[in-house]
Parts: structure tokens; sequence; C-alpha cells
């Protein structure tokens, strides 16, 4: 059941007005009904592997806390700990290695497997991929490693930790939530009803604004360019890249709205998960504003451990000795900043594709790093240049860096990607993009203005967070109570003409479910 | 205390050493925290793992600080 149906939207209301009308401490089991009804909702083969997660973290974390009661030899303790966690942890990944990767390594293998002489490729398995299930074993794994690190006990009511495991506004594409942190805003949600529906509601219409008006119509124009990428040339397919950094944005950050909004509604907030990636004057800065909870995640639980691994210790205690100065002390830090961007590269899917944007972010990120040095300098000659004007070149430069990147994730594949950028050279018809060319995509010119309105209202209203420092609520609360009626009006307004009756040729998928 | 200051210093150039929000304001970052605490093994020779990476560890230099001792 995706979040802009019509039946989705009428569970989410029923569910919040059955919220305030039930008891206090039966509301998270309301919560985890609500949550298992909606995950039932897209079948029972899913759920097996939702219950089987949860089952399988529970069990381990549970396991950990009893091993630390019952082995009082602290060293016997911390190995049974941390084979109860490994184990844990290769089982998680394993069955989202096999639901998500493995037909692809055995497509991938099955000639070299016949050459080394095994007879036979790998079977391929051909199983269902489970909705959002990187997300619920990330955030699963991540309790489990808490649980060994001491950060709190492990839960022992299955029922609230399956809650945590299945939370339905953050099953489908996220955020990856903390246990402590998502379930200490279930147990103590905001008291002000009037005040949760009111931030709720303007956080999930924001959301629908974003995926039904902006993202849904961007996809068709996408679409209908990369469908025939060789007629329309490489400018018009620039353009498409383009509307689809547009498009993904809207749709995924669209949908961490809807997401947040639906459960500030019962009081729960959940942690960000965007910050303005628009605005982001760097590439890691970047990665700090876009999908937050995916990159905390990979700091907490793979760069911290991988950076103070004893080789990677013992790597920098060799680099500041032997080559010194700012690189000495970097280059192990870098190293592992590298392997992380590769493994977001594969978290997106099994694709050489992905393999190659993870490395595309991995290379840029690791040489600004090890330029940073040489920028300064620069920065130093050329000081007539303010700061700000430097922080606007940032901008440009970051969101040029990040546009190219997406010729990797969207084209179907890494030969294909290297091919549409190649035809910006080889084939660019420049005329193409005055020629009229653009009305003919699929899209009305309603459609193309309504689109390019709000998606400039947004990052007008965006542009004015970053320099405010304030978040939406506080600017809508700030203004007088009509002009808050007012925009509220003229969302809804903007949202039903255009996003809920709108032409049949817009579909409405949301991109990040795959995940 | 005046060798972590230096340390501080060292990594992080030009912020507030003695901040109580070191982490919470953003002045150091994972890089930062990563080069500390090699840093810090190396020159108060103490044994920090990943489990000692938490935000409060890190927020003020008497936070480190205390965290050297307890890891003596």
């Amino acid at each position: 059941m995706s979040f802009t149906t019509p039946t989705f939207v009428i569970a989410a209301v029923t569910s919040v007005v059955l919220y305030y009308l039930i008891p206090k401490r039966t509301r998270p089991y309301l919560l985890l009904a609500a949550s298992l009804g909606f995950y039932l909702a897209g079948g029972w083969q899913a759920m097996v592997y939702l219950v089987g997660c949860g089952l399988l973290t529970y069990s381990a974390s549970l396991g950990i806390d009893a091993v630390r009661a019952k082995i009082e030899d602290s060293s016997r303790a911390k190995f049974f700990c941390k084979t109860l966690a490994a184990g844990c942890i290769f089982l998680c990944f394993g069955l989202l290695f096999a639901v998500k990767y493995w037909d692809w390594f055995a497509v991938l293998t099955a000639d070299a497997m016949l050459k080394l002489g095994f007879g036979a490729p790998l079977p391929t398995l051909e199983l269902i991929v489970p909705l959002g299930i990187s997300f619920y074993t990330f955030k699963s794994v991540g309790y489990v490693i808490d649980v060994y690190r001491k950060k709190y006990p492990a839960e022992r009511n299955f029922a609230r930790h399956l809650l945590f495991v299945s939370y339905f506004p953050q099953i489908v594409q996220g955020p990856i939530s903390r246990r402590n942190e998502l379930m200490d805003a279930i147990d103590n949600p905001s008291p002000d009803i009037a005040l949760n529906l009111k931030c709720g509601i303007q956080t999930a219409l924001r959301g629908y604004l974003k995926k039904l008006v902006i993202a849904d119509r961007a996809a068709v124009a996408v679409n209908a360019i990369l469908g025939d990428p060789e007629g329309y040339g490489g400018a018009m397919v620039l353009m498409a890249i383009l509307l689809y950094s547009i498009q993904l944005y809207c749709d995924f950050s669209g949908g961490i709205d809807m997401a947040r909004g639906i459960s500030l509604a019962y009081g729960v907030e959940m942690t960000e998960n965007f910050r303005r990636p628009l605005f982001a004057s760097s590439l890691a800065d970047y990665w700090r504003r876009w999908h937050i909870t995916l990159g905390s995640w990979m700091r907490d639980y793979v760069f911290y451990p991988l950076s103070l691994s004893k080789p990677l210790i013992k790597f920098g205690k060799f680099t500041r000795k032997r080559i010194g100065g700012k690189l000495g002390k970097i280059l192990p830090t870098s190293a592992a900043t590298f392997a992380i961007y590769i493994f977001i590269g594969i978290w997106h899917g099994a694709s050489f594709k992905y393999i190659a944007f993870g490395f595309w972010n991995g290379i840029l990120i690791t040489a600004s790093l090890l330029l940073e040095p040489l920028f300064l300098r620069v920065k130093e000659k050329l000081s007539f240049i303010g700061i700000g004007a430097w922080r606007v070149i940032g901008i440009l430069r970051t969101n040029l860096i990040v546009v190219a990147g997406r010729y990797l994730t969207r084209a179907a594949t890494f030969t294909t990607a290297l091919s549409l950028f190649a035809l910006l050279f080889t084939n660019p018809q420049f005329g193409r993009l005055f020629d009229g060319s653009l009305m003919g995509l699929g899209l009305t010119f309603e459609d193309w203005i309504i689109m390019l309105i709000c998606a400039l209202a947004l990052a007008l209203f965006e542009l004015a967070e970053e320099i405010t420092g304030k978040d939406m609520f506080t600017l809508i609360d700030e203004r007088p109570a009509a002009l808050q009626v007012a925009v509220i009006a003229a969302v809804l307004i903007v949202l039903v003409v255009f996003g809920i009756y709108r032409g049949d040729y817009i579909a409405s998928e949301f991109i990040y479910k795959q995940y | 205390m005046e060798k972590l200051y230096e340390i501080l210093e060292n990594i992080c150039p030009g912020i507030d050493v003695r901040s109580e929000a070191l982490v919470d304001d953003g002045l150091i970052d994972s890089f930062d925290i990563v080069a500390l605490v090699g840093e810090i093994m190396d020159e108060f020779g103490v044994e920090l793992n990943v489990d000692d990476i938490l935000p409060e560890n890190f927020n003020s230099a008497d936070a480190i600080m205390s965290l050297i001792e307890r890891s003596r």
C-alpha cells in the first residue's frame, strides 16, 4: 500500500483518531497493529522476513544481555557476546544478500563457474524483495550493535521490539532510526494534540506536494527523454538528468515528509533525514544533508569500527611516521571514507552502476580531503573573492558534481550511463532545448508551469530556512494567522487540483521503496 | 590538559578548544574524532576503541580527559 493511495490516507487518519481515543498505555500496541496491518497489505511472504528479522535480533540482543549477566569472566563473556552479535549480523545481512544480490551474483559468475570446471552456474533464487528490507535490516542490526556496545539494555517485550522494527511510517523508505530515539519518542509522545496535528498535517502536505505535484510530473519528462536518448540528443539528456535530480529529491524527501508528518500527528517525532541538500557547499557536506540517517548509520557502525580497527590504526601510525604532515594524518581516514562510499553505492542495489556511483563519490571526497591544503592556498591567493561568493561557488560546484553522478543512478546500466554522458559531446543537439521539444514529452504546458512554480517555491522556502536557521513550522508560525491559513489553503488547492485530480499519464511510484 | 588542548588545536585549527559543545556545535566531526583518538592513543598511551566513540565523550576537553582517565 503506497502512502499516496486514498486507502492509505483514510487508514492513517482513522489510526490517528483511534490513537487519541484509546488509553495512553495501549497506544504503542495500536501503532504495532497499524504497522503489521500496513505491511500485511503488501503480502504475507514479505511479513515472514520482517518477523524473522525481528525474532532474530530480539533473540540475539537478549542472548547478549543474558551472557553478560551469567558469565563473570569478562573475556569469556566478551567472546560469547561478540559471537552472538556477529552471528546475528551475518544472518541479517545474509538474508539481505540472498534477496537483493544473490541472483545478480549468480548471473555475473555464471561464465566463471563454468570455466573453473564447476559444471553448472550457481542457481538463481528469484526470491521476492520484501518492501523496505534494507531499511529495517539496517536499523535492526544497529540495535544489536548498540546492545553489544552497552548503549542500552536489550528489549524484553517482543511486541515492543517488533514495533521498533516495523513502525509503519518509516518502513517504506526510512529514516533509519535508532532504537532509543524511536522508542523514547513513542513512549513519550508530545502531549499537545492540536500542535501534533498542526505540525503533522503541515509536514505531510509538504511531502504530498513534493511527490504528487513535482516528482511525478518530472518523471514523465525524464522517462520520455531517456526512452529515446539518441533521438533527443545529449543536451536534452542532460535536461532529463537535471529533472531526474529534482524528481529524486522530491520523491525521496517527499516520502520522508509524509512519513514524518504521519508520525508527528501521533506526537512521535522521527529523526531528520534531509537538511536542504541543495545548499551543500561540498560533496561531503551534501552527504551530511542527504539521507542523513544512512550516513550516520555508516559513520557509527562502519566508519568508526573500520577507522579504529587494528590494521588501520597501525597503518595510521605508519603513515604519520613515514609520510607525516596532513597526508600522513588523513590517509587512513580517507581509506575508511572510500570504503564507506563503496558500501553506500552497493546498498543502492545489485549493479555495477551503483558500485561506480560509490567510486564516484569515494574518489571525489577522498581527493578533496587530500587536496584540502592546496585548495586553502588557492583560496588565500584569491582573497579578493568574499566568503559569500565562495559559498555560492561551492554550492554550484557541488550541484554540478551531484547531477553528474545521477547519470549513474538513473541509467539502466553502467555502460548506458557512460553512453548517455558521451552524447553531450558526440550528439548534443542543443537546438532541441528551444525548438518546442520540451512540450512534446507527455506533459502539458500547464504541467510544466505548475511543476516549475512549485519547485521554485520549495527552493525559496528552503533558502529561507537555510538563511534564517529556522524550520518550516517556525517560519509559518511567525506570520499573521490569516497568511498562515492562506498558505495552507493554497497548498491544499494545488495538491487537490494538480496532485490528486491529474491526468492518468502521470504515475506514482516511490523510487526508494525498491531499496 | 595542556597536551590535550595542543592536540585539539593541531587537529582542528581555529576552533575554541575550551568549548563545552565541541560535537553539539559541529566544531569537530567524525574525521576529527578518528584523528583525535589516534593522537590520544599515541600521546597518552591508552587504548580506546569504538565503544568509547559517544558524542558525550568528545563534547569538551574535560569529557575527553575523563575518558582518557577511565581508559588508564
